[in-house]
């Protein structure tokens, strides 16, 4: 297994991870609120449409593209998404955007949900939609990386391994702690994968344009140190610019600098 | 059945548009640019490995550095 494969699953596994959370954050609610049966298998029906769009996507991606237009076009979208996690993460870290507070997502869609008092029989409608919904729309942005990552590489089966493996992890610590993951640092995590995505995305843009990175692809560890780098640079920088509140804020905040919002 | 269609086809042209554009647009511009400079640079490495990495990290402190000034406007909005 080469770094950059490791590297592949590692990206995949952290932002799987981090949507596994959302998402289970949403199934909770939805099953405490309307029932486990309909949660369950709203759940269940997103991820087989999720896996169903993989295969369908993923596959000929990979046997019909040419694959220095494939590493464009991956590359182009992992360096969008990549910068937008970073943009994101350095304005949460530097209290100029609130950080994503599971709990306050969990009561909230709690709320929503017992606001509506539909008739509730064996199989609640709501209670599947919603739970579908999560699922499905969290899961989109890891298909897209899975494929992307994947594809790329042709490296399809270990990416959706590291999903699957993410999605199997959090499901259990969900099911075992019996509430929703909000101790589990979503932040910093989101921070990593941005550099990982940001650093792939740029090398593959520039593989499949035909620049040759020095040491192939040991390119990749050192563009994710520089984005590292940068990104701390830039916390650091924008930290000072901080509103107040939110540099008082700052100086209290725990592991994963979770601010109140 | 015409109506689902297009209910679905919006649906997925707004996922995309949300995905790709949403509000960094500044940051679909840089991956463009990226794409279009790493084309430019192609028979020049050195160049190319250079100046890569730092139209990225320009685009992304402009595009935080946009976020932050978004965020103090619309928090001065508030007050007033």
């Amino acid at each position: 297994m080469t770094s950059a494969t490791i590297i592949l699953m590692l990206a995949v596994f952290g932002a799987c991870c981090v949507e596994a959370v959302e998402a289970l954050t949403i199934v909770l609610a939805s099953g405490t609120t309307r029932g486990w049966r309909s949660a369950m298998e709203g759940t269940a029906a997103a991820l087989v449409v999720l896996g169903v769009l993989v295969g369908a996507v993923g596959v000929p991606l990979i046997h019909y593209v040419p694959i220095d237009a494939l590493r464009v076009l991956v590359g182009a979208l992992l360096l969008v998404l990549g910068l937008s996690w970073l943009r994101k993460a350095i304005l949460r870290a530097s209290g100029h955007k609130a950080k994503h507070d599971e709990d306050a997502i969990y009561a909230e869609t709690r709320a929503s949900l017992q606001r509506d008092r539909g008739v509730r029989g064996r199989r609640d409608s709501l209670g599947f939609v919603v739970a579908f919904k999560g699922v499905f729309l969290e899961g989109m942005e890891v298909v897209l990386i899975v494929i992307s990552l994947g594809a790329s590489q042709h490296k399809l089966g270990d990416a959706s391994a590291a999903a699957a493996a993410a999605v199997v992890i959090v499901t259990a610590i969900g099911l075992l702690v019996s509430r929703q993951l909000s101790e589990v640092p979503e932040n910093t995590i989101k921070t990593v994968v941005g550099i990982m995505l940001t650093s792939f995305g740029l090398f593959w843009v520039g593989e499949g344009a035909g620049v040759h990175w020095p040491g192939s692809d040991l390119a990749i560890p050192v563009l994710i140190g520089i984005f590292a780098s940068v990104t701390a640079v830039a916390v650091a920088i924008m930290k000072t610019q901080a509103p107040a509140p939110a540099r008082s804020q700052l100086g209290s905040a725990g592991a994963d600098g979770r601010v109140a919002s | 059945m015409t109506e689902t269609l297009v209910r679905w086809t919006k649906a997925f042209g707004h996922f995309w548009w949300d995905f790709l554009v949403g509000d960094t647009p500044e940051l679909f511009v840089a991956m463009l640019v990226l794409v279009g400079v790493a084309f430019a640079l192609r028979h020049d490495r050195v160049a190319a490995v250079v100046i890569l990495p730092l139209l990225a990290i320009v685009a992304l402190f402009a595009s935080a550095w946009r976020g932050r000034v978004r965020t103090q406007k619309r928090a001065a909005k508030e007050e007033a």
